[in-house]
């Protein structure tokens, strides 16, 4: 790579940086596992940067590889780390949301590797679910059922499966 | 939109807005990107570099008088092995070594376990392992499967060799394994890697390279279901066995996916004996 497209890279990698952090630690659940998926994800843009010729469709092409990274099988195969504790972030009394939330994001932890980047390619990412059968290489129909799977999931493993604040959508997986 | 959509996308927010920005994301990125890159060249031309590096481990075991180690190289050639003579007729000379991993067992080692579990120990310096694959659990255990063989014998055998797990008191431990005479053509090569800390055994399935779908079944009474492709590596599929799997078996289609003439279906061919039992 000569000094412009080091540069180049290096800009993006100011302007994107954080953002591409906060959807790794969606994905990983812990900031050390976080961390290390994006600097995989940013070497392996760093090797592809040549040859990646739209530059406009750069956020696409490294969420592909963020996310393919996450859910490859040897990195699966890793120890992982337990979701990081809920954090004081000083938020007012939003009379039992913190609580859903919370009940809601260790519900996370729980879901296989690729249902879990499902949700968060649909619902942090706002992805469609053909965008999200693009990233992940699964067809429109396998994201439908996963992601009702995942809800479902999400719903009965956070303990409220009564709470109307958790009604599935329309459709779901029954 | 449903109430539980509304929450999620709520809490993935305010979970991922809580987390404070990296302090420098490009730090040893151009180091972590050159490790990819050789990783990757592994892979490719993994044949080579593993011999490369075999041969490189094996000079001190020469120098200290250990037994000389020969190992064939990815393509058959006078050059690169003059002095081995012609290979079984079993060999897989023409299947691909796939895999890569920086806790790669010693190739040495598994020529040495080769020749003792043979009980022929004496014939160590005439003994050839051809790595079909390699890999590691990222947990500490890595596992090579191939083929071994002594110069001028007529049959190859199936072996794999497990480093790296620890035993119940926490030593490290290595075990061989040693199958059948390979049989000519087989469409596939699997064992299963025991006793994994924290996880269950692993199902290693090496195919002929133009193996197309390949469906897994833990016993007789359970339906053939596809190995997805995030399970699959090289084309290498890994299973994770559960713990009541028994009489696994495994049916491959080929590269076209026709289901009516599968290139193999039936039993998982057990490698019949750890180094204990063998030698």
């Amino acid at each position: 790579m000569d000094d412009t497209g080091r540069e180049a890279f290096r800009s993006f990698v100011a302007a994107r940086s954080t953002g591409l952090l906060r959807t790794a630690y969606l994905l990983t659940g812990n900031r050390s596992d976080a961390e290390d998926l994006l600097q995989n994800t940013l070497a392996k843009t760093f090797l592809a940067w040549d040859r990646i010729r739209d530059h406009e469709a750069l956020d696409g092409y490294v969420r592909k590889v963020m996310v393919n990274t996450q859910t490859s099988f040897w990195r699966r195969r890793r120890p992982e780390l337990p979701y990081d504790e809920v954090p004081d972030v000083g938020s007012p009394d939003r009379t039992g949301e913190s609580d859903l939330h919370d009940a809601l994001w260790q519900a996370l932890a729980t879901l296989p590797t690729r249902q879990r980047a499902m949700v968060v390619l649909r619902y942090y990412e706002d992805l469609s679910e053909a965008e999200t059968a693009a990233v992940l290489g699964i067809s429109v129909g396998t994201v439908k059922s996963t992601t009702s799977r995942a809800l479902l999931k999400l719903r009965d493993t956070s303990g409220l499966r009564d709470d109307p604040r958790t009604a599935l959508p329309t459709g779901a997986l029954a | 939109m449903s109430p539980l959509d509304d929450e999620l996308m709520t809490t993935l927010r305010d979970r991922a807005a809580s987390l404070p920005p990296s302090p420098d994301p490009l730090a040893g990125i151009e180091r972590r990107a050159a490790r990819i890159r050789r990783r990757r060249l592994a892979a490719a031309l993994s044949g080579a570099a593993l011999v490369v590096a075999a041969a490189a481990v094996s000079i001190p075991s020469l120098v200290s008088g250990s037994p000389t180690v020969r190992l064939t190289p990815a393509t058959q050639g006078p050059t690169a092995a003059p002095d081995a003579g012609q290979p079984p007729a079993n060999v897989l000379s023409t299947w691909p070594q796939r895999g890569a991993s920086a806790r790669a067992p010693q190739l040495t080692e598994v020529v040495q376990a080769f020749a003792q579990a043979m009980n022929r120990s004496a014939d160590v310096a005439d003994a050839e392992y051809r790595q079909l694959f390699v890999g590691d659990t990222g947990r500490g255990e890595a596992f090579t499967i191939g083929q071994a063989w002594f110069h001028g014998d007529v049959q190859a055998y199936d072996v794999a060799y497990t480093t790296g797990a620890r035993d119940s008191r926490g030593a490290l431990t290595s075990e061989f394994f040693l199958g059948r005479a390979t049989p000519a053509h087989p469409a596939v090569l699997a064992y299963v890697v025991p006793n994994l800390a924290g996880m269950s055994d692993l199902l290693v399935v090496v195919p002929q390279p133009t193996t197309g779908q390949v469906l897994y079944s833990p016993d007789a009474s359970t339906a053939f279901t596809p190995i997805t492709g995030q399970d699959r590596y090289d084309g290498v599929v890994l299973v994770d066995r559960a713990v009541t799997a028994s009489n696994d078996r495994l049916e491959l289609l080929d590269g076209n996916g026709n289901q009516d003439a599968p290139t193999y279906k039936g039993p998982v061919a057990p490698l019949v004996c750890g180094l204990k039992e063998c030698g």
